[in-house]
């Protein structure tokens, strides 16, 4: 299956300035955490924090087909063929 | 099996849900509709805009809050709120300070953005744009200056910062506006609180959290009225906000780290500002309450009246005065030698708030930033203003 990834704020410089990404999974479902691990490893932790320890740095708002991803519990939120998850950041000031 | 029951929006109750705003689960409509009612209300209510064809000076950084906050202010005056259309007969103007002088000697990779098309084609609002270094008779002078300031802390941001400051209150006074509108959001604002603490000015933070924060501007005796209507906002708020308004796109540019660029492995690079934000970010994650118990309490803080409130001619905050042996201790005044020195022989060491000393300790040539030397004859002149 195919996930969209699309990035805000800036986040786009931790993946090679690529605004937007396209993963291919091997399962027909998969779980945020298991999309969040594969961005772990496509990120480039020089750039910017977008990982806290093991989890998404806290104030970057995560969407799933632009709803919140709070509505679905997070990384447990079960994503599908052609989801669109969206990842915006805030800047420092602004 | 039970069927899930499918939720809905908590407040028009026939779509569904796309965001959670203190803690319900709301649709995109009922959202837009929130966020312009807040922005009126607060405008309205909590700043005290009630006065028709007022002068509101709205400052714009190109960041996320103050493009909301341009956004939000074009839609009240042109009517164009998604919802509650009733119209503000407000006046509004648009000031950006174009830092690219500061930011092309910094950052290699900088790239100026134009910002015109956005201010006046899309929200159509007068645009005015100030060059940072234009106060500066020789202009080289304030790159000098940062480049004399530690490039560890946030030193050169706050230096940055009251230059700014400066360029916006004096716009503000030459061009009749009394309002003073700024972008920051209720999570930015309780990190500035934070911040403001830890550098030592306490007794400003009243300036630093209120909705509306008046004082007198010590060069021509004019109030100047300090506006925060976003306030009731949170960071959440403003990025899902501008995804459903705006197609602007925001580059990741952190003044603070690119001034200080040999603090690269200390958490947040070592900038007390951008840390204190992600400690906020992170509690308010937590504990969705965070951002209004900490302004709401910042609300019921009261300072002790002093007997003579003298300013600082830099941050033009009030100037403390040092009662305990703690804060003696954390002025790095080791070196006392040096302080009887600048004190006798510099022109307004003395007049220099706890913090702004801070920021300046770490400085090459101490005794030209303590004569303000090369620096904005604005500066100078409130400077031998004040007592």
């Amino acid at each position: 299956m195919k996930i969209i990834i699309d990035f805000g704020g800036g986040l786009d410089v931790c993946f090679e300035n690529k605004k937007e990404l396209t993963l291919e999974f091997e399962e027909q479902q998969i779980k945020m955490s298991d999309l969040i691990i594969r961005l772990k490893t496509l990120c480039n932790p020089q750039k910017l924090d977008f990982f806290y320890t093991q989890q998404l740095r806290p104030g970057i708002l995560v969407l799933i087909n632009d709803a919140d991803w709070e509505l679905e519990d997070k990384e447990e939120a079960q994503l599908q063929h052609n989801d669109r998850v969206s990842f915006i950041s805030t800047l420092h000031g602004g | 099996m039970q069927q899930k029951e499918p939720k809905l929006c908590k407040k028009c109750k026939t779509n569904n849900p796309n965001i959670i705003i203190q803690k319900d689960p709301v649709c995109k409509e009922c959202f837009i509709g929130y966020v312009e009612h807040m922005f009126k209300m607060s405008l309205r209510l909590k700043c005290n805009i009630t006065q028709k064809n007022e002068k509101l000076l709205v400052c714009f950084s190109g960041g996320q809050n103050s493009t909301a906050l341009v956004k939000m202010a074009s839609d009240v005056v042109h009517s164009t709120c998604a919802y509650n259309k009733s119209k503000m007969f407000i006046e509004v103007h648009v000031l950006y300070i174009n830092e690219s002088f500061i930011m092309k000697e910094f950052i290699q990779e900088y790239q100026p953005q134009d910002y015109t098309n956005f201010v006046t084609n899309e929200c159509k609002l007068p645009f005015q744009i100030v060059d940072i270094q234009s106060i500066y008779p020789d202009p080289y002078v304030l790159l000098k200056q940062l480049q004399n300031l530690s490039e560890s802390g946030s030193s050169r941001e706050d230096f940055v910062r009251l230059i700014k400051q400066h360029i916006i209150y004096d716009y503000a006074i030459k061009n009749g506006y009394q309002n003073v509108c700024f972008g920051q959001n209720g999570q930015r604002l309780a990190a500035d609180l934070f911040s403001q603490l830890s550098k030592g000015r306490g007794l400003s933070l009243q300036s630093a959290t209120k909705y509306n924060y008046s004082f007198i501007y010590p060069l021509n005796q004019q109030k100047l009225q300090i506006l925060h209507p976003l306030k009731e906002l949170l960071n959440k708020d403003i990025l899902y906000y501008l995804r459903l308004k705006s197609n602007m796109s925001f580059p990741q540019f952190i003044l603070g780290q690119h001034l200080s660029n040999n603090v690269k492995n200390k958490p947040a690079h070592g900038n007390i500002d951008h840390l204190l934000e992600q400690f906020i970010d992170k509690l308010q994650e937590g504990f969705p309450s965070t951002t209004f118990t900490v302004l709401s309490s910042a609300e019921k803080i009261t300072i002790k009246p002093l007997q003579q409130q003298n300013h600082c001619p830099l941050c033009l905050e009030i100037r403390d005065q040092v009662y305990n042996r703690l804060e003696v201790e954390t002025l790095d005044n080791s070196n006392q030698q040096l302080i009887n020195y600048l004190r006798a022989n510099t022109k307004y060491y003395n007049k220099i708030c706890f913090t702004c000393n801070r920021m300046l300790q770490s400085a090459q040539e101490l005794e030209k930033f303590y004569n303000l030397e090369g620096f904005p004859p604005l500066i100078i002149q409130l400077a031998d203003l004040i007592q």
